[in-house]
């Protein structure tokens, strides 16, 4: 990263003397790298944005499903509310409570790695303080949802022990030695985390495809003469199909872009032990991955 | 198991259902229809509710959905067994059906 950071090493004259003996050992004074903590930082939030926007445009296209399978009898206020009928029962479908939980984990793994960040920044008192707020906000959303696994519940509580954790290191050293324990602690949370947002993400792909095939068979079985009508039926059928394409798109490019986190994270806690500034290759990819999720949220506006 | 075997397993099955019913011709066809619509429902109800792996009803929902994947099959298979196919479909869409809606507390 031709961005990359470094604090100036506060135990540099000691790495002086050390190399002087010929008695360095690798990465023991060197400055931690604050560079990829922000990137890595900046496409967990990125991620998480984006996951807000794809969920938005999911439950537009649930409103227009509901265009086709309206309630049966008159136009109520709840005529196109999500409900179907199942054996002569009329039951919810609202997607909503079904998405929250996977926005509250991406909320603790963007907050969590704000907190490394800030936390290889020295910077304390803002950030840090700021990040640990907002990932307890959210882990504990998280851990009061009803659908959230028992495996994310666990994964947020170890991200929210370890960020407690972080303390206010003085030295290079010391900062290094508590970043590679968070990471090495965390690693599990965030893998568990990161396997939620995909299985969400999956279930809410099977919802689009669900809803895409039953408005075209529902279009199928109308009779509409050609002409205006025609037409017009033609545009909300494509609509619908378009949309559908657009949201699985963003599905599957969100669940690439977490799933890029893991290597990530992983490469970047090696890096504190390379202590090389070599170009992360895991770092770069999930900054692309990130970077074609906001274009493809970008091409439906 | 995972909590999301019913998800899978109705959507698939709606999916084998459909491509069925443009085999079928009749009575049959239309009557596979109406299962693939009851089908892609439950499908839609199942993802929004958060299910039980572990529950006796929720295990025997999803074997009914499977056997009628299986008996779907593939090839000239499917369309020798529409009979069997539709009466597998049936009993599973009952027993998913009962749990779904009980599950929904309707």
């Amino acid at each position: 990263m031709n961005t990359e950071r470094r604090i100036a090493p506060p135990c540099a004259r000691l790495i002086v003397v050390l190399v002087v003996l010929g008695a360095v050992s690798a990465g023991c004074g060197a400055a931690v790298p604050t560079g990829r903590f922000d990137a890595l930082a900046e496409a967990s939030r990125g991620v998480e944005s984006k996951t807000a926007q794809t969920d938005a445009d999911f439950i537009k296209l649930t409103r227009r499903f509901m265009t086709f399978s309206p309630a049966p009898g008159p136009y109520r206020a709840d005529s196109f509310a999500p409900v179907v009928d199942v054996g002569g029962t009329r039951v919810d479908f609202d997607f909503g409570p079904r998405l929250e939980p996977r926005q509250a984990a991406l909320g603790v793994l963007a907050a969590y790695t704000e907190a490394l960040a800030a936390f290889a920044r020295k910077d304390y008192q803002g950030e840090l303080d700021q990040a640990t707020q907002s990932l307890g906000a959210s882990a504990q959303l998280l851990a009061g949802h009803a659908s959230s696994s028992t495996a994310v519940k666990q994964g947020a509580g170890v991200l929210a022990t370890v960020v407690n954790g972080l303390g206010h290191e003085v030295t290079e050293r010391m900062r290094r030695a508590t970043l590679r324990k968070a990471m090495d602690d965390a690693a599990p949370g965030v893998t568990a985390i990161v396997a939620f947002v995909k299985e969400i993400n999956g279930l809410a792909g099977t919802a689009v495809t669900t809803m895409r095939d039953q408005v075209i068979r529902r279009a199928n079985s109308l009779t509409v003469a050609d002409g205006p009508a025609r037409l017009q039926l033609n545009e909300v059928v494509e609509g619908m199909i378009g949309d559908s394409s657009a949201v699985l798109a963003q599905l599957k490019q969100g669940s690439a872009a977490a799933d890029a986190i893991v290597p990530a994270h992983a490469e970047i806690r090696d890096a504190l032990d390379r202590d090389d500034r070599a170009i992360l290759e895991k770092l770069q990819t999930l900054v692309a991955e990130v970077k074609r999720l906001q274009r493809i949220n970008a091409s439906l506006k | 198991m995972s909590d999301h075997a019913l998800v899978e397993g109705l959507a698939g099955l709606a999916s084998r259902v459909d491509t069925l019913s443009h085999l079928t011709e009749g009575d049959d066809s239309r009557t596979l229809e109406e299962q693939e619509d009851r089908l892609a429902k439950l499908t839609l109800v199942a993802i929004a509710l958060d299910m039980d792996a572990t529950n006796a009803k929720y295990k025997d929902a999803v074997s009914r959905v499977q056997g009628a994947i299986d008996a779907i099959g593939d090839g000239d298979k499917r369309i020798r067994n529409v009979a069997q196919v539709i009466s597998k479909v049936a009993k599973a869409l009952d027993v998913a059906e009962k749990l779904i809606t009980k599950l929904a507390g309707v």
